[in-house]
Order: structure tokens, then C-alpha cells, then sequence
């Protein structure tokens, strides 16, 4: 595969050209090049450790914190690169939000878990603006009906799936254009992965969501574009580790590389 | 079924020896950990039971009720009514005949010459002065003959007045029994012992001051080392670039922690009076001594606490656009904070028994009262178990020595005990 293209009524979101990504000389990812949609779900799928949480982290510039971890290549948010030297993570990530992994809500309350995002960025003028941000974005995240007699309670008291939609609520409450999210349901049961899934559906809506799953099943459920990414040392003729991306029904039902026909029929992964 | 491990490696005797070796071998390690235990816990007995033996006395005083009658014709012979003349006169002695009278003994003779000299040795120094004081006091000296200015202490001669007298010796000396018997001789609690300050006098000794200075002393050291010692933490886990500076700073903090104490208090003295000009003895220049201690303590527990914070919440609100200052105050640091008190507190309890560099800095035998503030010298409670034993051997003094450790100690298991209980709160809460 050498050039990955999207339909042509997509609206580009973020454009990445030639990103690599290495963490001391370790190169996890390499000279991915892809087109993220607008206001669509983008699932990420491959074998465990090929660098799709790398390559997510890249998209906010979470890897900025991390220890020898190196970043070339461009990636725009809109037209601008995120990369630049003028660009604040700070504004930044007000943009693109993230939910990750395992629940993690602040030790605080449930009602200042969701309030935190918009305090640091200044996004009120009064308390009951405040109140409304926060109902809001409990709404968005369905859950409200809830929490919303015991907003004072820790967030650390709820059952995780309720957890992972509090992050969600915060997450949101910044009023991002994008959403990334790993793997927001492997730590959850069926139920509440399927609350969390359905939660995506209604946010893809408003947001442009970015989700690493390793669920196929939840990849075709949810997502409208699959990227399979297969892990760095790749073959003399792979120039990237980003194997195939498309419209989810194209990639599950008539992938075009081997490997991708292997993972999705649950031959390696 | 595939054979994966060999049948052989089975069997049962084989077993069965390498079980019983295993036994024998974790039962012997189980009795070298108990005859460990047992040694240390023997020591700590033997220590704290002598500390305990002696100190427990001197928290107590046994008192002297008696009549005493100030005799004129012994008081002042010549009837001179000179109050120079009577305050000559050795008040103890009026004492003496009303315990020969209790006791049974002759007044004169040599038959109960021994007898008398141990009934003397009841009687102490502040005794005599105690009973001047009631007669005579001085007010000041006479600025141009430099003549004691002298006043009546209030009682008259031939007045017959009950006092209570501070008695010695009395764990050795065959009459307190007897004494105690007539119902002159009691036993009372020590007020002098924490409302008195530091003197020669062990009849009227005080740890007050030492109290106070200690107070002061640590409140010095908490407000030196805990800012700067959290601020160092949080630097060089969140902030501090991995290099060759940050690792050279990293293992001399560690250094530091193992400098003998001795050392700061000679560089107190140095930096803080000499180059400074400080005023030496007082809780402000033994506070910061002490700081330097505490210090590297406080940091490390303190790097310890931020690091076993779950990067999750760094990570969260770093997602939700926080900066890593954001991070670290509104989550790290709170979240660390039990910890750091922890640490703290047991950096403040070290400080606390600290003597050797105070003793540099001049923080002995004051005995001006207590320090109102920081600036004024003063002992601490370490050193006033120093004061206390004085100079040379005397059975009260060791035993308000060892009241002072009493009192450190119990302070000491104070702090670590609220160290203890807020490490167990915060892990329960974790
Ligand atoms: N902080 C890090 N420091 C060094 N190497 C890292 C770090 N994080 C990831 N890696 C390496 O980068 C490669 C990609 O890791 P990544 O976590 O992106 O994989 P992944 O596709 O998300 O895997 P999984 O499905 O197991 O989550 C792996 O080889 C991993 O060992
Ligand atoms: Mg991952």
C-alpha cells in the first residue's frame, strides 16, 4: 500500500505526512501518512505493541511528557501544524481531547471532575455558567439522570463504566473538536461497553472521535474508517507500518493485504 | 496426553526430602528473626526500665511539713535587728531540732552523732534559702556603697510558721520511712518539674524553658526545611532535566543525610553567628542548624510520595489541556501530601533529639527563664537532659535527667505516632 486516500466528499480533519515516531532509537512508528475525517469514528486496529496508542498519543501531543520520545513528520489540525514551534499544547488539547484506557476521574468530586477542564481554560464567566457546562456535558455523555442527585460525591465512587463516561463528560466540557480515546472500554464489562459504544455513535455527531480498539466486533460496530497498523521491524517492501486504511466495511470484508485479512478473521492478534 | 516433565522427577521420596529440607530450613530462619527480636526488645527493656526507674522519681518530690519557729535568740542573738546580721544565719539549723524531736534523737552527745547526720542529710540548700527569704530578702544593691538593699521577707522573729521543705536523698536514708510514718514527709507531684526553667538547684529545677525552646527550635526548623525541601522534591521529580548536575544533586542530597550532625552545628556556628551574626544560643540559629538535617529527610520522603502518585491524574489533566504546574498543584501535591507530612514529622522528631550541634551553637544552661521568642537563648529539651545530670553525679539530678527523657520520649512517640496514624489514613484512603 502506498497511497491511503480517502472518499472525496470526507472532510479532512488532521492530515499526517510521513510521521514517525521513536522512542530513543526505537522506531514505533514510521512514515505514516493518513487522512482523519470530520465528524466520523476512526478506528485503529493491529497487534499488540505495532503502535497505535503511539500513534493516537501523536495526534495531542501527549508523547511531549514522555522520556526520549521523538516526533518527525507533520501532522495538521485544520490546516495547522501541530508540531509547529509557535503551537501551545495548552491550546492544543483544548481541541483535541482525550479519554483513556483505565478510568481515571480525579479524587475530587463528580460535579469538579467535569468543572476542572473548564476552570484552567477560563471557558465561564459565572457560577451558573459553570453549573450549565457541566450539566451539559454530563448530558453529552449520558450521564446524567445518573449522577445528577449526588454531583458532590467523589467520582472515584462509581461503577467503572459510569467512570469512563465522567471521563468523557470532562473530556468534553472543553468543548473539543476532536476526541481520541484508547481503548475506552477494555477495562469495562458488556454492558457498559455497550453504553460506551453507543455514546460514540451520538458523539460522532458533533466530534471527530479517534478510538484504538482491539475489539473487531467494536470496530464494526462503531467506526465509519478502519486503520490496521502492523508493528515495526516490517518487511523489506513495507515503507510504513500503517498497512491499510479505508472504510471499515471495505477493510473487514475485502481487505487488501494478507495480514489485514489475518487480523480481522482473528488469525494473529 | 503429551508427556511435557519426565515421570521421574515425581517421586514421592524425593519429595517429600526436598520438603522437609525446605521446612527445616524456613523454621530455622523463623528462630534467628525471633532470637533478633528478643535480643532488641531485651535492650530497649533494659534501657527503658532504667530511664523509667529513675525518672519516674524525679517526677514526683517528697515534701517536708514542719513547724519551724524563728528563735531570736538564735536569729539574731545580740538583738541587734540588723536584717544583715540574721541573714547570715544558717536557717537550716531551726529545722533540724524539730526532726530530732520526731525522731527520737538526742540533741547533743556523741551516741547519736551518726543519727543526726543523716537526718541532716534530708535537708537541702534550697531549704535554708527558702527560709531566709521569709526573713530577709535582698532587693537590689546601693549604687554607691554597693551594699545589698535589704528588706523584710514579711515573717517576724518568734514568729512559729508550718512550711514545706524539698527533701533529698530520700530513696537511701533510713528515716524517711519513719518520717513519712509521722506523717511529715510526703510524696507529691513534681510541679516544679514543668513549671520551673533550668537551675543549679535540682530541688527547683524546671524543664519550661527547655519546652518552650524546643517549641520554638522546631518551629524554626519545620519553616526553613518543609517549603524548601517540597520545592526541591517537586523539582527534581516533575520538572528537574535528567543530567549529570540533577544526578550529582541527587546523590549529595543523599550525602547530606548521612553527614554526622556534629558537623552542621560547627557550621551553624560559623555560617549563621559568625558570618551572619546571629545571636548565638537561641531557637532561631538552632532551628536552621537543625533544618540542614531535616532537609534531605523531608525531600526524599517527599520524592518518594510525589513518585507513588497514579500517573493517571497527571495524565488526565495533562489531556484536558493543564500544564504540568496545573498538574502538579491541584493533583500531585495533594495527593502526595500525606507523605510529605509524614516525612516530615519524622525529620521534626530526629530534630528534636538533636543535641550535639546545638551544644556547638551555644544552646546550654541558659537560665534566664523562658524565650518569649526565637531570639532569646534558650536550651532545648535534648540538651536540658544535659543541663539536668549537671556536672557531677547526684541522685536527684539523675533522676530529673531521666525525667527529662521521659518527657522527650513521650514527645517523640507523639510525633511518629500521628506520622504513623497519617500514613495508615492515607493508604487506608488510597
Ligand atoms: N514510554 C515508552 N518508552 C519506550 N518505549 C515505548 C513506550 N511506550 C511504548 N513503547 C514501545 O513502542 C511500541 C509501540 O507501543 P504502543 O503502546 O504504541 O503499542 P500499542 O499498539 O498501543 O499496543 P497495545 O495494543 O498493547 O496497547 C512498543 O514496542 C512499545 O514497547
Ligand atoms: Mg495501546
Amino acid at each position: 500500500m502506498s497511497e491511503i486516500m480517502l472518499g472525496s466528499d470526507d472532510e479532512i480533519r488532521i492530515s499526517c505526512k510521513g510521521v514517525n515516531v521513536a522512542y530513543w532509537d526505537n522506531l514505533a512508528i514510521k512514515n505514516v501518512s493518513m487522512d482523519i475525517p470530520s465528524k466520523q469514528v476512526t478506528a485503529f486496529i493491529g497487534p499488540s505493541g505495532c503502535g497505535k496508542s503511539t500513534f493516537l498519543r501523536t495526534l495531542n501531543r501527549m508523547n511531549d511528557t514522555i522520556d526520549g520520545c521523538r516526533v518527525t513528520g507533520e501532522i495538521k489540525l485544520d490546516g495547522s501544524d501541530i508540531y509547529a514551534r509557535g503551537m501551545d499544547t495548552v491550546f492544543l488539547r483544548q481541541w483535541v481531547g482525550m479519554v483513556f484506557q483505565k478510568p481515571n476521574p480525579f479524587p475530587k468530586s463528580i460535579y469538579e471532575n467535569v468543572a476542572y477542564g473548564p476552570r484552567i481554560h477560563g471557558l465561564f464567566h459565572t457560577k451558573a455558567e459553570l453549573d450549565d457546562i457541566v450539566e451539559q456535558a454530563l448530558h453529552g455523555a449520558g450521564l446524567w439522570d445518573e449522577v445528577k442527585d449526588r454531583l458532590r460525591d467523589p467520582g472515584t465512587g462509581l461503577s467503572g463504566g459510569q467512570q469512563q463516561r465522567l471521563c468523557i463528560a470532562r473530556a468534553i466540557a472543553v468543548n473539543p473538536e476532536v476526541i481520541l480515546m484508547d481503548e475506552p472500554a477494555s477495562a469495562l464489562d458488556p454492558i457498559a461497553t455497550r453504553k460506551i459504544e453507543e455514546l460514540i455513535h451520538t458523539l460522532a455527531q458533533n466530534y471527530t472521535i479517534v478510538i484504538v480498539t482491539h475489539s473487531m466486533a467494536q470496530a464494526q460496530r462503531v467506526a465509519d474508517k478502519t486503520a490496521f497498523f502492523y508493528a515495526v521491524p516490517l518487511t523489506e517492501d513495507d515503507d510504513s507500518n500503517l498497512i491499510e486504511f479505508g472504510d471499515t466495511k471495505q477493510v473487514f470484508e475485502s481487505p487488501i493485504d494478507e495480514r489485514t485479512r489475518q487480523y480481522v478473521e482473528g488469525a494473529f492478534g | 496426553m503429551v508427556q511435557i516433565i519426565d515421570p521421574k522427577y515425581k517421586v514421592a521420596d524425593y519429595q517429600a526430602q526436598v520438603m522437609r529440607r525446605r521446612r527445616a530450613k524456613s523454621r530455622r530462619f523463623q528462630a534467628m528473626g525471633i532470637a533478633a527480636l528478643a535480643a532488641a526488645g531485651l535492650m530497649l527493656a533494659a534501657l527503658l526500665s532504667s530511664i523509667f526507674y529513675n525518672g519516674v522519681q524525679g517526677l514526683f518530690e517528697e515534701r517536708m511539713t514542719v513547724e519551724v519557729t524563728f528563735d531570736p535568740a538564735k536569729i539574731d542573738p545580740k538583738g541587734t535587728g540588723d536584717l544583715a546580721v540574721m541573714r547570715k544565719f544558717n536557717f537550716d539549723t531551726l529545722v533540724y531540732p524539730v526532726l530530732y524531736e520526731a525522731l527520737d534523737i538526742k540533741v547533743k552527745g556523741r551516741s547519736d552523732r551518726d543519727k543526726r547526720r543523716k537526718v541532716k542529710q534530708l535537708i537541702g540548700l534550697g531549704a535554708s534559702n527558702q527560709l531566709r527569704t521569709m526573713i530577709v530578702q535582698e532587693v537590689g544593691r546601693d549604687p554607691v556603697s554597693d551594699e545589698p538593699v535589704l528588706v523584710s521577707g514579711g515573717t517576724q522573729l518568734g514568729d512559729t510558721v508550718t512550711v514545706e521543705l524539698t527533701a533529698l536523698s530520700t530513696a537511701s536514708n533510713p528515716y524517711a520511712q519513719p518520717l513519712r510514718d509521722l506523717g511529715i514527709l510526703k510524696t507529691r507531684f513534681n510541679g516544679d518539674f514543668f513549671t520551673g526553667v533550668n537551675s543549679n538547684d535540682p530541688g527547683y529545677y524546671g524543664i519550661l524553658d527547655a519546652l518552650v525552646g524546643s517549641f520554638w527550635t522546631l518551629l524554626v526548623c519545620f519553616l526553613a526545611s518543609f517549603p524548601v525541601a517540597v520545592l526541591a522534591a517537586v523539582y527534581l521529580e516533575e520538572f528537574a532535566p535528567r543530567n549529570a548536575i540533577t544526578d550529582f544533586i541527587e546523590v549529595n542530597i543523599n550525602n547530606l543525610a548521612a553527614v554526622p550532625s556534629i558537623v552542621f552545628g560547627l557550621m551553624g556556628a560559623f555560617v549563621f553567628i559568625y558570618v551572619f551574626g546571629m545571636p548565638g544560643g537561641t531557637a532561631l540559629v538552632g532551628g536552621l542548624v537543625l533544618s540542614l538535617l531535616t532537609l534531605p529527610t523531608i525531600i526524599v520522603a517527599a520524592r518518594a510520595a510525589i513518585r507513588s502518585v497514579p500517573g493517571s491524574f497527571r495524565e488526565a489533566a495533562l489531556g484536558l489541556g493543564a500544564s504540568r504546574q496545573q498538574a502538579m498543584w491541584s493533583f500531585v501535591l495533594p495527593y502526595a501530601m500525606p507523605g510529605i507530612i509524614t516525612g516530615t514529622i519524622i525529620g521534626l522528631a530526629g530534630a528534636l533529639g538533636e543535641t550535639a550541634p546545638l551544644l556547638f551553637i551555644g544552646m546550654v544552661g541558659f537560665q534566664s527563664g523562658v524565650p518569649a521568642t526565637p531570639l532569646e537563648g534558650t536550651p532545648s529539651l535534648a540538651v536540658g537532659i544535659y543541663n539536668a545530670f549537671g556536672s557531677q553525679f547526684d541522685e536527684l539530678k539523675n533522676q530529673l535527667s531521666n525525667s527529662t527523657i521521659i518527657v522527650l520520649l513521650f514527645l517523640l512517640m507523639l510525633l511518629n505516632g500521628t506520622a504513623a496514624y497519617l500514613r495508615y489514613r492515607s493508604e487506608k484512603s488510597k
